[in-house]
């Protein structure tokens, strides 16, 4: 009962409770439109001052479901460090960091935990063909993504038809995300002109630090993880990025011809990007389940205690995808079946069935010849796809050898070697006969004769 | 050449005409498992060893009849009398 209302009462299937650190609660106007989407989408928000005392977990258990970060986090909030955000997340929630260029030590650390390095302080992207003529105009740090060609293209995150054509505002520090790393990607990168910099003693160049130089689409903007739990971690260099005066304002970019350098105004996608963002990281969407997985040999419906080498078998899994607050077929065509003892002996692509109008269930099904080498296998669905709750299905099934009477006999190759066994029993026969009765000579006659 | 023809000839006249008919049958038997062995051979060279048990059913039951009808030979062959002194003249 208590599980069938928190799934109603929210959009996600983590939870509904959020809690918001700020730096302080004056914030919390700045933020009005981001916080009213997500209580739109029935979150509980606890919003609370880095400061005061936190407690993520009581007696081993989550107090909150998904947490998002929108402070400097210059000290970490009483008795809790990065190991507790860690924590946090291997205890399967939700975590949203938005950074800023003078974020404190502490989140630059946790984020360094995630594989996440965040460039020295006091940087920012910079670009001086993408700023925004308004927000931007003296530093050119409030930069203009076009998110067509700088979003991440994979619809379980960010699906293109959200965002394509618009913009995205930023102003904030740039990261990089560990490209050996596949738990971790960027889904919002900079313009190529882009490149980030100090912006403090910008008129004194020898009292700046230095640098190390981030430019491009190296530099990730906003980046996900999700954790081998699946519990998924949003990265985003900007906290002015989820404001309500980034959410309104108009970017107006300029644009560079030649010499001549003109502005244009497009539609503003941060809204947009921050919702699917946080609806990706909340457990939103992309989340798969495995519903049933089936199998039994060829001609027959149940699942045998055991199969014997070489049967044909027909294995079925059934997986259903989340989202838009409803669960839908998973519709994919690289799902691969294994058959696995040590190494792989089988790896074959299932194939989708369509499960009917209103069905919930994306059925793969396949039918293989089992290898000719009995022992324990695992049959494995391993399915792991970026945006998409990691699928491994394992089911152990014993394959067993023929029993010593269900070998073929009489084979029609081996009739030359069963007529050779019966000439020598017959032979012996025949020969002895002969030998014995057959009144042959007697050798010592012979032998006299000689 | 000829004097291989003579003494082919004389070896095969002396065989036909000194060996005891007793031996002779022995040969012949011999022979005949010989044959059925070298068959079985190529036949397994050129089909592969698929029943391989079979195979080795067949061959080795050629290869022990050999053996004991080769040992039957010298036994019985009056030449060797004197090393078998205990064996009855049935043999």
């Amino acid at each position: 009962m208590a599980l069938a209302w928190v799934a109603s009462a929210s959009s996600s299937l983590t939870g509904s409770r959020a809690l918001v650190l700020l730096d302080s609660l004056d914030d919390t106007d700045s933020y009005s439109s981001f916080l009213k989407d997500l209580e739109d989408r029935h979150y509980r928000l606890s919003i609370e001052e880095v400061g005061s005392e936190i407690k993520l977990s009581k007696n081993d258990e989550r107090n909150f479901d998904h947490l998002l970060l929108l402070t400097k986090l210059k000290s970490y909030p009483k008795g809790l460090t990065a190991k507790g955000f860690i924590e946090f997340v291997a205890d399967g929630g939700n975590l949203l960091i938005a950074a800023s260029p003078d974020m404190g030590t502490p989140l630059r650390e946790l984020a360094r935990e995630f594989d996440v390095e965040f460039d020295d302080r006091q940087t920012t992207v910079l670009d001086h063909f993408h700023y925004d003529t308004k927000l931007g105009a003296e530093k050119h740090d409030a930069i203009v993504v076009p998110a067509s060609t700088n979003v991440l293209n994979n619809e379980h995150i960010i699906p293109q038809a959200q965002v394509a054509g618009q913009s995205i505002l930023f102003r904030g520090i740039a990261h990089s995300v560990n490209p050996t790393n596949p738990l971790l990607t960027s889904v919002l990168w900079a313009p190529n002109e882009a490149y980030s910099w100090e912006t403090v003693n910008l008129s004194e160049p020898a009292k700046q630090g230095p640098l190390t130089m981030m430019a491009g689409k190296d530099i990730s903007l906003a980046s996900v993880m999700q954790a081998r739990n699946n519990a998924r971690v949003a990265f985003v260099g900007s906290t002015e990025m989820l404001s309500d005066r980034f959410f309104d304002a108009q970017p107006e970019p300029i644009s560079v011809s030649g010499a001549e350098t003109t502005t244009t105004t497009t539609k503003n996608a941060n809204r947009a990007f921050v919702a699917e963002l946080t609806k990706w990281t909340f457990q939103e969407k992309g989340v798969v389940e495995v519903r049933n997985v089936h199998h039994h040999k060829v001609g027959e419906d149940l699942a045998p205690a055991h199969y014997r080498i070489k049967e044909n078998m027909t294995y079925t899994i059934e997986m259903s995808v989340f989202h838009d607050d409803e669960w839908h077929p998973l519709i994919a065509d690289d799902v691969q079946l294994e058959l696995i003892m040590l190494d792989p002996y089988i790896r074959k692509t299932l194939d989708r069935i369509d499960g009917g109008e209103g069905s919930t269930l994306g059925i793969y099904t396949t039918t293989v010849q089992l290898p000719d080498q009995y022992g324990v296998f695992k049959f494995t669905v391993n399915y792991k796809r970026l945006g998409l709750t990691y699928i491994e299905s394992i089911t152990t099934v014993g394959i067993h050898p023929l029993r010593h009477d269900q070998y073929p006999r009489f084979i029609s190759q081996a009739k030359p070697y069963y007529t050779s066994a019966a000439s020598m029993a017959v032979g012996f026969l025949v020969f002895s006969f002969i030998y014995l009765w057959g009144g042959l000579d007697s050798s010592a006659k012979t032998t006299k004769k000689a | 050449m000829d004097e291989v023809k003579v003494a082919t000839t004389k070896l095969v006249q002396n065989y036909v005409r000194d060996t005891p008919s007793s031996l002779k049958l022995i040969d012949a038997y011999m022979v005949y498992i010989l044959l059925t062995g070298i068959i079985q051979f190529v036949y397994v060279v050129i089909a592969g060893t698929f029943p391989n048990n079979a195979f080795l059913a067949g061959f080795i039951s050629t290869v022990a009849s050999f053996i004991l009808a080769a040992n039957l030979r010298i036994q019985s062959n009056p030449k060797n009398a004197s090393q078998f002194k205990t064996t009855s003249p049935e043999r």
